[in-house]
């Protein structure tokens, strides 16, 4: 848990406060809900639950998306269990692979679409900019 | 599985319900096919750039469009499964590249003071778009006033009351020189303080011999309304000393204060040429007004939080989207009914052109007010048919007003870099 | 060694002279006799969530 508190803070000092990086993720058989955890998932790790503390719609919406829209993905979804638990359960049920590695992916997917996002909208910014450059000397001219 | 095959099924229904739309919109089709190549429908909407190419075109047209009917809106969901299309042999699935060769972004506007920043994000999932909102309210972080230490204050204003206003401040300073405090005490790199101390005058001979000029504001007390700009910031950290180091220990030098700085803020390269403080329209903001002989004197401290903690760090006043709206003539609509459709429409989306032998035909300037009241398909079934009102499902005209700490351009990078490392985070714990 | 009691500043609810009172004292302004005084409010630093 410490070193992903360390490497958030190395590479990006606007990270959410430790305390809420802070967590775990753990995994189980759904249909085993809270009981034999390594048993189910040794089982079968084509389908599992991840129960994600500290994050919400958000995130859980977005690797929804990012997970349907994978081909080895035959059912996923996500559930908040109770709104004052901080606590999302995303489900994936996959035609084989396993469901962890599905859901890295989805991850990566989203990660990659994110810095597309930021990137075009950087050039998009600056380019606005310089089309219309800022008009602070008729400002004062008007006043 | 069973999950699956329901999945399956809906697809399949969803299927037959197009076949059957797209029966009714075929007898209609025949009549609109000659006009529609400028007024718009399908053929219009398929010459649209972002428009793929590889459903049948009402299936398309389903896919990306919400319509708004007249008793409700209809195919208001986005199709995300890959297997979505499988029975018509298409492949639903994410692929980069094709989501790197369809994603735009377009800047609309900046305000005057570049605080507020409205931009189209074009071909993106209402999801992934819902994230980056939800992101820039509740967990982009600021700065804000969270500790006060009120030493007097003698106003008409609640001490907590007072407290509560200070928060709700916005301070201009970039949040990512800051860490967050925790549980640490205040220290240089954690903590802004600033010092508030304001007393009004009392009514007495210092206002008597200025009001000697003006005899009609003898009666008026001196009041002074207290400003953003009246908190000053202490580089140095709290001047408070604490009690039980005074009463102790009079004598000895160094009596700890309520903040531990090592050093001054303003020494720091990153404060030395930037005073921290309230920026212009920002500074002017009420937090008390002060009758004669009132005094005010407080020591408030600023540490960085997000918006889900509290509203005060909140980057933004707001931050929304709402999708294109599209406003499809599906015929050609003349003289006078072009002028009772121009007056129906309260935002103006209609216009006139004359055209030839002194008729006039409607034209749709300005879509994008459209705010889909509907009030133009109102009236009749025969609205219904001339006039689709329409949404587009992948278009997204985000809407962000700073609170001024950081530029909108800015915060919207930051909330896409939180994001990032939430992606980044659980593929770490699953390693 | 318990540190001395403190004096507490009052303000007479008749005429606004400050008066300061120890424990035992008897509650009465001492330039008019008035036996509503009010407690000033203390210098001592309040600490407040801005929430």
């Amino acid at each position: 848990m410490s070193d992903i508190y360390l490497t958030n803070r190395l590479t990006y000092s606007l990270s959410l406060p430790p305390r809420t990086l802070s967590s775990t993720i753990s995994q189980w058989c759904c249909r085993e809900l809270l009981t034999k955890m390594e048993h189910g998932s040794y089982a079968d790790n084509s389908n599992a639950t991840f129960s994600l503390t500290d994050e919400d719609h958000t995130l859980a919406n977005a690797v929804r998306f990012s997970l349907n829209q994978d081909p080895r993905v035959s059912f996923s979804g996500y559930s908040i269990p109770h709104p004052s638990d901080n606590r999302v359960n995303i489900r994936v049920q996959t035609t084989g692979a396993p469901a962890r590695e599905v859901l890295k992916d989805a991850c990566q997917d989203l990660m990659m679409m994110c810095q597309h996002v930021r990137s075009t909208l950087d050039v998009a910014v600056a380019d606005f900019k310089l089309r219309n450059p800022p008009k602070k000397d008729e400002d004062t001219d008007m006043k | 599985m069973a999950k699956k095959d329901q999945k399956m099924s809906e697809t399949e229904t969803e299927e037959e319900e197009t076949e059957a739309e797209s029966m009714s919109e075929s007898e209609s089709g025949s009549e609109e096919q000659k006009q529609e190549s400028k007024g718009g429908g399908i053929d219009y909407i398929m010459s649209l750039p972002d428009v793929p190419r590889n459903l049948p075109p009402h299936v398309e047209l389903q896919r990306t469009r919400v319509f708004a009917n007249i008793d409700a809106p209809t195919h208001t969901d986005s199709i995300q499964y890959s297997g979505a299309f499988a029975s018509v042999g298409l492949d639903n699935s994410f692929r980069l590249d094709q989501f790197r060769n369809n994603f735009r972004v377009e800047v609309i506007r900046f305000s005057d003071d570049g605080m507020d920043m409205e931009f189209d994000m074009i071909g993106i999932d209402p999801a992934i778009a819902n994230a980056f909102r939800r992101i820039l309210i509740a967990e982009v972080p600021t700065m804000a006033i969270e500790k006060v230490f009120i030493a007097n204050n003698t106003s008409l204003i609640q001490d907590e009351v007072l407290a509560h206003r200070l928060g709700l401040i916005p301070i201009s300073v970039d949040p990512r020189l800051f860490e967050y405090a925790e549980n640490n005490a205040p220290n240089e790199r954690n903590t802004i303080v600033f010092k508030l101390h304001v007393q009004c005058a009392k009514d007495l001979e210092e206002e008597k011999g200025q009001s000697k000029k003006k005899k009609e504001e003898k009666k008026v007390p001196p009041r002074i309304t207290v400003k953003a700009k009246d908190l000053k910031w202490l580089p140095k950290g709290s001047e408070f000393y604490l009690e039980s180091e005074d009463s102790n220990s009079n004598s000895s030098s160094k009596s700890k204060t309520y903040t531990s700085f090592t050093c001054s803020q303003d020494s720091l390269p990153k404060f030395s040429n930037n005073k921290i403080g309230f920026k212009e329209p920002l500074d002017d903001i009420n937090i008390a007004r002060l009758g004669p002989g009132q005094e005010i004197e407080l020591e408030a401290q600023a540490v960085k939080g997000v918006g889900k903690t509290h509203a005060k760090w909140s980057p933004v006043a707001t931050a929304w989207y709402r999708m294109l709206p599209e406003v499809v003539l599906l015929e050609e609509i003349e003289d006078e009914d072009a002028e009772t459709l121009k007056e129906k429409c309260p935002v103006g989306v209609f216009d006139i052109e004359d055209i030839a032998n002194g008729r006039k035909r409607l034209t749709v300037a300005r879509p994008r007010a459209c705010t889909l009241c509907r009030e133009c398909i109102r009236g009749g079934e025969e609205w219904e048919k001339r006039v689709s009102l329409r949404r587009v499902k992948d278009h997204f005209i985000f809407t962000i007003e700073s609170t001024g700490a950081l530029p909108p351009e800015v915060l919207f990078t930051e909330a896409v870099k939180i994001l990032e490392s939430k992606c980044e985070r659980v593929i770490s714990e699953l390693s | 060694m318990d540190p001395p009691p403190e004096q507490v500043n009052y303000i007479c609810g008749d005429c606004g002279m400050e008066n300061t009172l120890k424990p035992g004292d008897v509650i009465q302004c001492r330039e008019c006799g008035y036996r509503i005084l009010y407690k000033k409010r203390t210098r001592r630093i309040v600490q407040y969530e801005a929430r």
